[in-house]
């Protein structure tokens, strides 16, 4: 029976993507997933300080202005959908935002349900389980080659799909597994239908952000994609860039919903060095900074009492956070009660006091801001997992592993709180027996090491891993985290196919426990906070779309209060 | 004086070829490679043989190194794996950078550590000679990366005031080029010239108590005369080896200071290189940076002719 798809049936709670998951593991702070293109799980905008957003959106919004913003690391293309500079898609993204226009986005906040946002489609329709109908608004691409101004077409989407389908283009698992998306195809020149081979509970989130993008199906081919200046349907165009400096775009007139943009150009400046970022804001030269660049709550105290009632700031808990890994593939971590002893010997509360100051909390599988994932705390796998050193050491001794080796503890260089976690961590494990040496190595080696199967690890950190994550096999190139278990597996295919919210809640509490229960390898410890700090004339920055984050997310509604 | 020339330019080849085999085999050593890059976020395991396969990576190493070097010899270093930009485009787009750099801190080197180390030995055991000698310690002493991150923390603290963040290309507007070179180029320059400075000094220690300066002076010249004709420019003669070998240090990039600095030199272009694996970039501007440094040290060879009357190639 045809029904029309409510937001709310259609959101169906779940907003996390492997991806936005996966995205986070390579950018390495568990702030950085916090914005909507990520496709993270959502959260309610937390403890502002200094500033409120839902009373600047109030206030009418004043047109024209630059905004000035910075990225720790440039991407060395313009492409959407290929990655290639660190952190990940992250400034793949922050780069390319605003070229595009999606499909729909997901709202960071709001109540579950209610979080997905049309974009470009206008409506979707869902006859049956596996047939969405997307109808689009009448849009026009950028008047530039080879585009040239043209309308927007869904035979455009058809071929991005497609092109999305095939590596090293990233599509994610939904477009490339082969199991999940059965075909896409153009009804007329502004409806799509979209078919799955099966129910599936993520349609939405894995064509957030850029696999929902609409690129024109001239240019899509890698090259092209990565030389090409970007000729999207977004509110913003491209400008002009130097290459590894700054990138500049300006207003799109031709812009759907007029007259949006309101600020009438966008100056991203690439700036490795965090400390520079830092001193960019402070001498006003940038109107906003994340958690790329805001690193502890200590840095963001400091910046609000130097720079006074001048910046806000807005503090929210993360989506991620700080886990250990060990390699299953490898003695003695294949053993339970070693598992086991980890979990034990390690006093968390220790490292968010010392290395956190405080700013985190304990959590177990998906961060407590995760609430498409029906979050269990702590407390509630406890008697798994919970601290108790003795304990450790009785079940270390019982497994019969060798206490006189030392094992590699490799860390990604890149994320001083894992280095420093990292090393608590270590003295704890000492403390049961567990000798263990940290190795703090580049991220690119640490990639290479631990994530395609088996893995070239013994103890490693990573952010928290989405369901994807959890199975045998992936379909992503970080493949060695899971403790390939079929009962695992099967529980994470149901939850895939479950499209009914409050099912799937249940499905999401049972593998929480299932995991804890086996003494997960991916061993989740505590999950912090993100500090972004602006300007206090930089306005308009909706909650729904992760205001403080500026780069991400939905970007038409900003506007500056100056002159 | 041509078949020394000859001679020396064709020394470049076997440089070249064993600087470009070095860097070709030790990337290849280095654990990961550009797929990770590319493929690290969400791809299909089984892709990244394919795209191996596609990028040549998957080919022995031989066959690799006969295809690199059968290009290279035609300067043909292919396009970045990463940006899909042909390498010599993005060496010559971060060279600029890097070359002002260069002379903006080889410039103030040599304005600090001529003058001072001539004024330095001309006065010696003097408070100004105490003074540059303290100096020229501290600055050896000081970290380049440390004195960055002061120097571009510091007046953002106090005066919220850095340099300019877009790179402005000197022709496009000097000015603006200037405040944004200038820093980092002091920071370099006075770290060269805390070197320099002292090598100066003692050359011109040695050569004031040389007997051609006491009989300049026997026959009437004056201090500052003697020392200006005669004495500089024998001191500066082991000088020019380090300054030319700095200037060409300098142009091979300053990772750190382009780093702090927000300069897309080509110092992080290499770096960035390295990190991703990006195998036509690495070796381009490696063997850019021997080909420059050979050439550099020619020219030093060559000025000391014109320098010293003594020398003579044959």
């Amino acid at each position: 029976m045809a029904r029309a798809l409510t937001r709310r049936r259609m959101l169906g709670g779940a907003l996390a993507t492997g991806a936005g998951a996966f995205l986070a593991a390579c950018g390495g702070d568990s702030g950085k997933s916090s914005g909507p293109a990520q496709g993270a799980a959502t959260q309610a905008p937390a403890a502002g300080t200094g500033g409120s957003p839902q009373a600047a959106a109030t206030e009418a919004p004043k047109p024209g202005g630059q905004l000035r913003e910075a990225t720790i690391t440039q991407t060395p293309h313009f492409s959407p959908f290929h990655p290639g500079a660190d952190p990940s898609f992250v400034n793949t993204w922050r780069r390319v935002n605003g070229y595009y226009e999606g499909q729909w986005t997901i709202k960071t906040a709001g109540p579950v349900g209610e979080r997905l946002s049309l974009r470009l489609a206008s409506s979707v329709e869902q006859p049956d389980e596996t047939t969405y109908i997307v109808k689009l608004h009448p849009a026009t691409y950028h008047n530039r080659a080879p585009a040239n101004g043209r309308k927007v077409t869904a035979e455009d989407r058809v071929e991005t799909a497609k092109f999305l389908m095939k590596p090293p283009a990233s599509g994610g698992s939904f477009f490339q597994s082969g199991k999940d998306l059965k075909s896409v195809s153009a009804v007329d020149e502004l409806t799509l239908r979209y078919e799955t081979f099966g129910p599936r509970a993520f349609f939405y989130e894995a064509q957030n952000g850029a696999p929902g993008y609409i690129v024109p199906k001239e240019m899509l081919d890698e090259e092209t994609l990565k030389r090409t200046i970007p000729v999207g349907q977004g509110p913003y165009e491209y400008k002009a860039h130097t290459q590894g400096s700054i990138e500049e775009a300006k207003r799109f007139d031709g812009y759907r919903l007029k007259p949006k943009p309101y600020i009438d150009e966008k100056k991203l400046t690439f700036m490795p060095d965090n400390v520079a970022v830092e001193a960019a804001f402070r001498a006003n030269q940038i109107d906003a900074i994340d958690s790329e660049s805001v690193q502890s709550v200590k840095q963001k105290d400091a910046l609000l009492k130097d720079l006074g009632n001048r910046v806000v700031a807005n503090t929210y808990p993360s989506t991620s956070g700080m886990a250990l890994v060990v390699n299953i593939n490898r003695k003695p971590w294949d053993d339970p009660r070693v598992r086991e002893a980890i979990y034990r010997a390690i006093d968390v509360d220790r490292i968010i006091n010392v290395v956190f100051f405080g700013d985190a909390r304990r959590s177990w599988y998906y961060s407590p801001a995760s609430t498409t994932r029906n979050p269990l705390s702590h407390d509630d796998v406890k008697q798994w997992v919970g601290f108790d050193q003795k304990k450790a050491a009785d079940l270390l001794k019982a497994s019969g592993i060798d206490l006189s080796k030392e094992y590699e503890f490799m860390v990604p260089v890149e994320n001083q709180s894992w280095v420093d976690g990292g090393r608590l961590a270590a003295e704890d494990l000492a403390k049961v027996g567990l000798k263990t040496r940290v190795n703090p190595v580049v991220r690119n080696i640490y990639l290479q090491r631990a994530g395609p199967k088996p893995g070239d690890f013994d103890i490693t950190m990573s952010v928290f891993l989405d369901y994807q994550y959890m199975k045998s096999k992936s379909g992503t190139f970080w493949d060695s985290t899971s403790l390939q278990d079929p009962e695992v597996d099967a529980l994470v295919e149901k939850i895939e196919q479950t499209i009914d919210v409050k099912v799937r809640d249940n499905l999401w509490k049972d593998i929480q426990l299932m995991l804890a229960r086996k003494y997960s390898n991916m061993m989740p410890m505590l999950s912090g906070n993100v500090h972004h700090l602006r300007y206090a004339y930089l306005k308009g920055l909706s909650p729904d779309h992760g205001f403080g984050n500026v780069s991400a997310g939905w970007q038409d509604e900003r506007w500056l209060d100056k002159k | 004086m041509t078949s020394y020339l000859v001679r020396r330019l064709a020394l470049l080849i076997p440089v070249l070829w064993g600087a470009g085999t070095l860097v070709f085999v030790l990337l290849r050593l280095l654990p990961g490679d550009a797929v990770t890059t590319l493929l690290a976020d969400s791809q299909n395991a089984g892709d990244i043989e394919q795209l191996r396969r596609e990028l040549g990576l998957n080919e022995p190493l031989a066959v690799q190194y006969v295809q690199w070097l059968g290009k290279a010899v035609t300067f043909d270093f292919g396009d970045s794996l990463l940006s899909r930009r042909p390498v010599l485009a993005e060496l010559r787009q971060a060279l600029p950078i890097s070359a002002e750099l260069a002379l903006i801190a080889t410039s103030i080197t040599i304005l600090v550590a001529v003058p001072g180390g001539v004024l330095a030995a001309a006065r010696q055991d003097s408070v100004l000679d105490y003074a540059a000698r303290i100096l020229s310690a501290l600055f050896l002493a000081t970290p380049s990366f440390w004195l960055g991150t002061l120097a571009l923390v510091l007046p953002a603290y106090y005066f919220g005031w850095i340099p300019p963040l877009k790179y402005t290309p000197l022709l496009d507007d000097p000015l603006t080029n200037l405040e944004q070179f200038l820093l980092p180029g002091a920071i370099l320059g006075l770290g060269s010239a805390a070197v320099a400075l002292r090598m100066m000094r003692s050359q011109m220690l040695e050569v004031l108590r040389q007997d051609y300066i006491r009989t300049a002076r026997a026959k009437g010249l004056r201090g500052a005369k003697a020392i200006r004709r005669h004495a500089v420019p024998n001191a500066l003669i082991p000088l020019v080896a380090l300054f030319g070998n700095e200037f060409a240090r300098l142009l091979g990039g300053t990772v750190i200071i382009e780093t702090i600095f927000n300069l897309p030199g080509v110092g992080r272009l290499t770096v960035d290189a390295v990190t991703k694996r990006d195998y036509p970039q690495v070796e381009a501007n490696v063997l850019f940076f021997a080909l420059f440094f050979v050439l550099i040290n020619l020219l030093i060879d060559l000025l000391y002719v014109f320098l010293d009357p003594r020398v003579r190639y044959v």
